[in-house]
């Protein structure tokens, strides 16, 4: 197996793993608070019932995360030293701060879940509310370094090394925003929809419906507004993409020849090849439009650009497509709910939108998923986008393989283990009798 | 400005020993013990690091992010040469700390808690011997230039010295943890008991491998004993830590355990600094007699200015807080609400 693969692999592993986790730690204990909130201001028991069993979820998921980002910090060296050498001192401002956020969230999550019988109801509130909020700062500071691979900004390159190093300009490159923002309000659509989804299978299942139904609407409107805001936030991030990184705009549309009102590509099977795609749709200006907001303009093509810096068109596409849908489901979803509000319907006696949601559990997540595949895979061959190629920043060690065997292995059985746990926990809430019971 | 960096560096990892030390030290405890047949050692267990267990170990993530940010090259080089044993210690925190909340977390407790216990005693031996042979190889000299696989990659720390002192990093979290241990125990008298009998054999254990990381480094690494006794101010520190030894034998007998646990606080810290007074300003070895030192592998100017800012707010806004936690599940009234 050459190097390169083995360690592009073992990061798409880890980063395919963790993000699971770091998401759910980020969004998870906002629903938890929320629950509490209502418990404290309400006293409706229910509430105190759920936000245990959410505290149970958030212990597992919290620690199962921490782990797999500290492995992640050290694989950064492990895989990719001479990207480390040159980018550290550039890029290491976000992840500083999001070390203190990740600090005080762990001690706000020591207080929290430990603190019931030692802190006043309020303070302990408060520190449930200051794990979701230190996680999702952390989660803007961490995203914020990584949108620097895809926007390198704040030094000079020269000779092959940085000078004139400008952290906080480097902090704050053109990408940190969309995607910061794209990442935040995905997390808690995905988080979110996924909530939804198993307490809509109790639901539907009519186990402990009354207590199910709250835990269903705790997380409604988390849902409603991410997923109303997903589209606005993805146009803003593809347009950021379309004139920052146009080849990685080509590769999502596999978008082959330079076109002014160009097609948008709903589907089809690329064939790089012979740069055609097939069984698509086209939908004739659209990808001009949505790029920049005028459907005569110029879209560049792949054929841009010199072969090598290609990145792999099929998957990118792939993940895009997926990732589009996902969202266009959520948002369906989201709209059918709020008519039904507005007409003041009971929605969940309605059999087909609780399908809906049971549906929609793992989705949010493999939009996530697909999401990083196209920032990531989208960015390939280059490291630091344009400046520094990933082949040259890959470690010496030879035998890679064994570190992507080792961490498969590890992530394998960590996933196996959660899930297992998960499925403990969820076969012993069926039992759980509620507060009116 | 890079003394306050190097400082606050030294400061995590002396941190993350004591802290993060204690509940390795946990692991193997539990593991040497078989605490599965002792219900309240464990629960003693939970109770006194669940609280701090994730913010033991943001101590590592600290030092890490400081080691990448402000000495790249370093970290470059450190991370290409240990990439065997880093893999074999991520491994084990990952198995450990996930075994640990599986085990607290598990909504039905049945005989899967065993297997927890047994997967977080494994993963915490072997992550705590990992992390010694790593503190072991970086006494040595690292190659200064890579060549054939063995002598790049796995030369550097697959020697006798490694791995006593691998050893050794298990004796002294273990006994770290039980010191902890016993000043926690003030509402389970019965438990003071049987472990104040265990810390005597741990501590015989610290010296017994500490004896092994002496011979092995006189029989093949010469340069540890400069490392430890070349600088007068080294010396001082070493000597101090020894004569600990005498109130610290005391406050064990005296059962003022909080005192013991400070002392031995003491001592690592001390042991620590006096290595790295005497290795100042060398951060890495290599073996055709160059060294990289802190000011060289040191990140420009505007970006140690950047982390010096970050790591001022943060030490001013985590340590209250740090210190609240700390009060909230350690205070004695803490412990009266825990009992009742």
């Amino acid at each position: 197996m050459d190097s390169l693969f083995a360690a592009r692999s073992t990061m798409a592993i880890s980063l395919g793993f963790h993000i699971i986790f770091a998401i759910t730690g980020m969004v998870f204990p906002l629903l938890m608070s929320l629950a509490h909130y209502k418990w404290l201001k309400t006293k409706d028991d229910d509430y105190l019932i759920l936000t245990k069993w959410w505290m149970k979820g958030l212990g597992i998921f919290f620690a199962t995360g921490a782990v797999s980002g500290t492995a992640l910090s050290f694989e950064l060296g492990l895989l990719w030293p001479t990207f480390m050498k040159h980018a550290g001192p550039i890029f290491g401002m976000p992840f500083s701060w999001e070390g203190t956020a990740f600090f005080l969230e762990a001690i706000f999550l020591g207080l929290y879940l430990y603190g019931f019988k030692y802190l006043k109801p309020w303070t302990h509130w408060l520190t449930g509310l200051g794990v979701g909020i230190c996680g999702v700062l952390s989660g803007i500071f961490v995203v914020a370094a990584n949108s620097w691979m895809n926007s390198p900004s704040g030094f000079k390159w020269v000779d092959g090394k940085a000078i004139d190093i400008d952290p906080v300009a480097a902090m704050f490159n053109n990408a940190w925003l969309s995607q910061s923002m794209h990442t935040v309000i995905t997390a808690g659509l995905a988080v979110s929809m996924a909530v939804m989804g198993i307490h809509a299978f109790f639901i539907f299942k009519k186990k402990n419906v009354s207590l199910n139904i709250k835990a269903f609407k705790i997380a409604l409107p988390f849902f409603l507004l991410s997923a109303l805001l997903t589209p606005i936030s993805g146009d803003f991030s593809a347009k950021d993409v379309a004139k920052r990184q146009p080849l990685k705009l080509a590769a999502m549309e596999a978008h082959f020849n330079t076109d002014t009102r160009a097609n948008l590509l709903i589907g089809g099977y690329p064939d790089v090849e012979n740069q055609t795609v097939k069984y698509g749709i086209k939908l004739p200006g659209m990808l001009s439009f949505l790029a920049f907001a005028d459907v005569d303009a110029k879209v560049q093509g792949l054929n841009d650009f010199p072969k090598e810096n290609w990145p792999p068109v099929v998957p990118v596409h792939f993940a895009f497509q997926i990732m589009v849908a996902i969202g266009s489901f959520a948002l369906l979803v989201a709209l059918i709910i709020i008519f039904n509000i507005f007409r003041k319907k009971d929605y969940l006696k309605n059999s087909f939108i609780l399908k809906l949601f049971i549906i929609g559990i793992p989705l949010g997540f493999i939009a996530i998923e697909a999401g990083w595949t196209v920032t990531e895979v989208g960015r390939q061959p280059w490291i630091m986008y344009g400046i520094l190629k990933t082949s040259e920043a890959v470690t010496p060690m030879p035998g890679l393989e064994y570190s992507l065997f080792t961490f498969t292995a590890l992530y394998l059985f960590l996933a196996s283990m959660v899930s297992w746990l998960m499925w403990r926990q969820f076969k012993l809430f069926q039992k759980e009798e509620g507060s009116n019971a | 400005m890079l003394e306050f960096i190097i400082g606050i560096l030294g400061t995590s990892l002396v941190f993350y020993v004591i802290f993060a030390g204690a509940d390795f030290g946990a692991g193997i405890y539990e593991f040497l013990s078989d605490v599965t047949k002792n219900k309240s050692r464990k629960k003693l267990v939970e109770r006194a690091i669940g609280p701090i267990w994730e913010a033991n170990h943001m101590w590592l993530i600290l030092a890490i992010v400081i080691f990448f940010m402000g000495f790249p090259e370093a970290f470059a080089q450190f991370s290409t040469i240990f990439h065997i044993p880093i893999v074999m210690i991520l491994v084990g925190i990952s198995l450990r700390g996930t075994a640990f909340a599986f085990r607290h977390y598990d909504s039905i407790q049945d005989e899967w808690q065993k297997r927890y216990t047994w997967l977080f005693g494994v993963s915490s031996v072997w992550t705590a011997f990992w992390q010694g042979v790593v503190v072991g190889a970086l006494f040595g000299d690292l190659p200064s230039k890579q060549t054939d696989f063995y002598s790049t990659y796995v030369h550097p720390w697959f020697t006798p010295f490694s791995f006593c002192t691998g050893l050794f990093v298990i004796a002294v979290y273990l006994y770290l943890a039980q010191t902890f241990f016993l000043s926690e125990t003030d509402e389970y008298p019965e438990m003071a008991e049987s472990i104040e009998k265990d810390v005597w054999k741990s501590l015989l254990f610290v010296f017994i491998t500490g004896g092994l990381v002496f011979i092995a480094a006189w029989l093949t690494q010469p340069k540890f004993f400069s490392a430890f006794f070349g600088h007068p101010v080294s010396v001082t520190l070493l000597i101090i830590t020894t004569l600990l030894l005498v109130p610290l034998i005391k406050s064990y007998r005296s059962k003022r355990f909080h005192w013991a646990r400070f002392l031995v606080a003491v001592q690592v810290a001390f042991i620590f600094l006096a290595v790295f007074i005497k290795r100042f300003p060398v951060l890495l070895s290599f073996n055709d007699g160059s060294n990289l030192s802190y000011s060289i592998a040191a990140a420009p100017e505007a970006t140690l200015r950047q982390l010096t800012y970050a790591l001022a707010v943060g030490v001013t806004v985590v340590l209250p807080f740090l210190i609240y936690l700390l009060k909230v599940f350690k205070s004695s009234t803490s412990k009266k609400k825990r009992a009742t």
